[in-house]
């Protein structure tokens, strides 16, 4: 999908993840250092597993998309997964080109999650 | 008018460019007077014994006095530094360290871009000093009568801006030396946004200190212009020291130059300056009433045609506008809709603007700002709300 089918798609409203989780195991706020929207991720994690993720907050669309298939992306997996994850990587699962100045966007969840790992 | 002078647009067919107040685009003759300078001129300034030494001088120099008639004031009053962020931190540092102690207290607008807020934060840390905030109302506008209610004994300075970044418009600031009156406060104004819309004078202002940047008013990027009016040099003491700024100079100590060149340390933007006087030419060739004439015709459709969008949350007051036009697609994130924008070939900006204290106070993370300069047309607004109208359909606003 295109950046604007995703749009199209989802409009104003919520995305796949995107919502408080009752029961968590961690939770970690991030803020963006170039425009300071911030996002709350929700980990439940059991066993090394992750159960579940969510999140919730102030952020623009690819951020909360990006944030969105992160969630999809782990959820299931063992934790040592996301560790194993770049910011390379993230970017292509996006699937359509963006442009330099929207990185930092893409890239915010996935500072949530790196420090997840930590 | 006169899109034909800047070369961006021939190389750029399809640009809309609507982000002036962050820089503006350089005609032809700039680039070109810059060109001529390496080409034709180049040498440092300063006890360069020869020809082209003395050429790069006398450039320099002129292109001073150029600045100094562009705002009505006399040439030894200008300082040349990097940018409106550099000449303001010369102010904090060089006059705020030296004139101001604990327990005075400095006034700062609300609305201000952080260039002027944050080195009067800093010093205010540093030394002790009150920072008492002049508050807009609930549109962000500035009163005057309330900043009456701010001036205490105590009161050191007052800083400003002409114009705001973010919603566009003047401020009252010809108003601000009447209610002083004889009390020595120094006045000083941030003109970055004024100066490419207005035509200032700092004698009818009587500010103290008055800082812009030149690549915001058609000219080169790397050059700014700081105003200190004379009677303030006295008060300042150098603080950042090197080449070109000191009379003597011994193992035990220095003195340092008499005159405002003394904020000049290190060889200067030499190339930037000769552009930079080309561009005060080049708008005194256009002419500020000729400029506001057609700015004004455009923001007035640009506000008219906005009110047909119910999604819009307009945040430029419309009144003393000159051009910029800060605005909410309701629901939607500044930069997805930045984003969107471009993809249509529209240049525009989206974030805080430097101006984190203002959209706190309006209760807003973010907002999206499109500024006009002179060579924007009515093409240009169509393009703007055709991509406004494509946004409103992916939305289903």
């Amino acid at each position: 999908m295109t950046y604007q089918q995703y749009l199209e798609k989802y409009k104003l409203g919520k995305l796949p993840f995107e919502e408080k989780l009752k029961e968590y195991t961690k939770k970690i706020k991030q803020v963006s250092e170039s425009c300071g929207d911030g996002l709350t991720f929700y980990f439940l994690v059991e066993d090394g597993v992750v159960k579940n993720i969510g999140f919730d907050g102030y952020g623009c669309f690819l951020s909360r998309l990006s944030a969105s298939l992160l969630a999809k992306k782990f959820v299931g997996k063992p934790v040592k997964h996301i560790s194993e994850f770049s910011e390379e990587k993230t970017i292509k699962l996006l699937g359509f080109p963006i442009n330099f100045a929207r990185e930092q966007c893409v890239l915010m969840p996935y500072k949530a999650f790196n420090s997840f790992c930590e | 008018m006169n899109r034909k002078d800047f070369p961006i647009f021939k190389n750029n067919k399809d640009l809309v460019y609507l982000d002036n107040a962050a820089t503006t685009q350089k005609p032809k003759v700039v680039i070109d007077a810059m060109t001529k300078f390496y080409t034709h001129d180049n040498a440092n300034v300063h006890r360069g014994f020869y020809a082209l030494g003395e050429k790069a001088d006398t450039l320099y120099e002129s292109a001073r006095a150029t600045f100094a008639d562009f705002i009505n004031a006399q040439a030894e009053e200008i300082v040349f530094t990097k940018n409106a962020t550099d000449g303001l931190n010369v102010v904090a540092h060089a006059w705020g360290r030296s004139r101001c102690k604990k327990g005075d207290e400095i006034i700062v607008s609300l609305i201000e871009h952080h260039s002027n807020f944050l080195p009067w934060q800093l010093l205010a840390r540093e030394r002790g000093i009150k920072l008492r905030f002049w508050r807009p109302d609930q549109f962000g506008v500035l009163h005057i009568k309330d900043l009456e209610k701010l001036i205490t004994s105590r009161t050191k300075a007052i800083c400003v801006t002409y114009v705001s970044n973010v919603l566009g418009y003047v401020v009252p600031v010809e108003k601000i030396r009447g209610i002083i009156g004889k009390q020595n406060i120094a006045f000083i104004v941030d003109a970055a946004q004024a100066v490419p819309h207005l035509l200032i004078d700092v004698q009818r202002l009587q500010c103290d200190f008055l800082s812009f940047s030149v690549h915001k008013m058609y000219g080169p990027t790397g050059l700014g212009v700081l105003y200190i009016k004379e009677n303030r040099l006295g008060e300042m003491k150098p603080f950042m020291v090197g080449g070109g700024m000191a009379t003597e100079v011994g193992v035990s100590g220095a003195k340092y130059l008499a005159s405002s060149h003394v904020f000049e340390a290190g060889t200067p933007p030499i190339a930037e300056v000769v552009g930079g006087a080309e561009a005060v030419r080049y708008i005194n060739r256009i002419g500020f009433s000729a400029i506001q004439r057609h700015e004004h015709i455009l923001a007035e459709e640009i506000f008219n045609r906005f009110e047909r969008y119910s999604f819009i949350r307009m945040l430029s007051p419309r009144e003393c506008n000159i051009g910029v036009v800060a605005f909410d697609i309701q629901g939607v994130h500044p930069h997805d809709a930045a984003s969107l924008f471009a993809e249509r070939g529209v240049a525009l900006r989206a974030g805080h603007h430097c101006a984190m204290p203002l959209h706190t106070f309006l209760g807003v993370q973010a907002s999206l700002r499109l500024s006009l300069g002179l060579y924007n047309d009515k093409k240009d607004v169509d393009v703007f709300f055709e991509a406004l109208d494509d946004i409103k359909k992916i939305f289903s606003l």
